[in-house]
């Protein structure tokens, strides 16, 4: 087995004692998660409308987090990634930083392996350092947690706060108690995008029947 | 390039057509052909515009951004569809999340690197493999009828549509 250089050997909080943590902050922001571990553990927790789940392409939640912080400056996104699926996105923390949203929490649960495929070691097991990563792409803030406390302190921190701000909870690398999870992507995807316009004002998709003769295009929910 | 040059640009009729469906946020990998477009969106704060670093990001982006109130548009080159594949079939469809993907061609007409063959080729076999609605936009006499019926069908039926910008209407780019 590889020597660790990194980070767990300094302790490491459990991921859902984490989110619990925090979970009542979440109750007032958009919260797009990752895959798996994350997602299932958040949802043990109580669903939320405002709750998305990215249940598939890796890497993209905090892309998803950019696109709606960038639309929606009024509300507080927060993102919970995790180490395998930031590493596979480290471009978009460029993206990110150009344009600094004040509006976007990205936690990032660091276990240093890729659980839902057998553990295996990621780069964070051998050092690569997220914060300093994150930091060095343009994040004004970026720190590294290793206790619940800190944890607690410093999401609440970036959740309450206007900077943008990148925290990265050291988790032990364990699985879920339960993935269960009673709730289709689809009703998932339409209930969270009905939550975010309902706060921010904005109509529904696809929009009502429009008049018959306005504009020469007349659209009907009927086929 | 197609059609009568008194009906100006292709570029300027994509930017209306856009701002007309109420598409605001762009997001791109920049691209030789498309850079008019890109710089006459950047141009009105209308449009939210986003320069990606990679084009998978942008599926992400307009995902977030749509899941947020905006209609998206996500422009790239052919080869940022193969960035982009496992996204396109991981996120926006099976999320039947709608948004305009503006693609110029390489590889196919009036090329110079042969690089660019392989991808580009595979492109309309990529989008049909994925089940996206492709229309390709050619001719400049039609350019604005065929964005409003893709507009129509992506932003209706909640699935993207492609639209691939054909070097008979733009040119393509001179090596």
């Amino acid at each position: 087995m590889t020597e660790s250089r990194g980070g767990t050997e300094g302790g490491a909080m459990r991921r859902i004692d984490a989110l619990e943590a925090i979970y009542p902050a979440l109750r007032d922001t958009l919260v797009v998660t990752i895959m798996g571990g994350v997602a299932a553990e958040l949802y043990s927790l109580g669903h939320r409308p405002n709750f998305f789940y990215n249940e598939h392409a890796m890497g993209l939640a905090s892309s998803i987090g950019l696109g709606l912080a960038l639309c929606l400056p009024d509300e507080k996104i927060v993102v919970l990634d995790g180490d395998g699926s930031c590493l596979m996105n480290l471009g978009g923390l460029t993206t990110t930083s150009r344009y600094l949203p004040p509006n976007l929490a990205h936690i990032i649960f660091d276990n240093e392996s890729l659980m839902s495929v057998g553990g295996f070691p990621t780069a964070t097991s051998t050092g690569a350092d997220l914060a300093g990563i994150a930091r060095a792409a343009g994040y004004p803030s970026a720190v590294t947690v290793r206790t619940v406390d800190d944890f607690r302190d410093e999401a609440t921190r970036a959740i309450d706060g206007t900077q943008l701000a990148c925290i990265v909870a050291k988790v032990e690398a364990r699985n879920p108690t339960s993935f269960y999870m009673d709730v289709h992507i689809l009703e998932n995807r339409f209930e969270f995008a009905r939550a975010a316009r309902a706060r921010a004002g904005r109509p529904v998709e696809p929009a009502p029947p429009q008049q018959v003769g306005t504009a020469g295009e007349t659209q009907t929910t009927r086929g | 390039m197609r059609g009568d040059p008194a009906l100006g640009p292709w570029w300027e009729v994509a930017y209306e057509r856009l701002k007309a469906h109420d598409v605001r946020l762009i997001a791109h990998v920049p691209d030789a052909v498309l850079s008019p477009l890109i710089r006459r969106l950047e141009e009105d704060p209308f449009f939210v515009v986003v320069p990606l670093t990679r084009e998978e990001e942008g599926v992400g982006v307009v995902a977030g951004g749509y899941l947020g109130g905006l209609r998206g548009a996500l422009l790239m080159q052919s080869s940022g569809l193969g960035n982009s594949v496992n996204a396109l079939g991981g996120l926006s469809l099976p999320y039947q999340i709608p948004f305009l993907l503006v693609i110029s061609p390489r590889g196919r007409l009036a090329e110079f690197n042969p690089s660019q063959v392989p991808m580009g080729r595979a492109v309309p076999k990529v989008l049909d493999a994925l089940g996206i609605e492709t229309v390709t936009l050619e001719r400049r006499d039609e350019l604005a009828e065929q964005i409003d019926q893709a507009a129509r069908t992506c932003f209706s039926t909640s699935f993207p549509v492609a639209l691939i910008v054909s070097t008979l209407l733009s040119g393509g780019k001179r090596g």
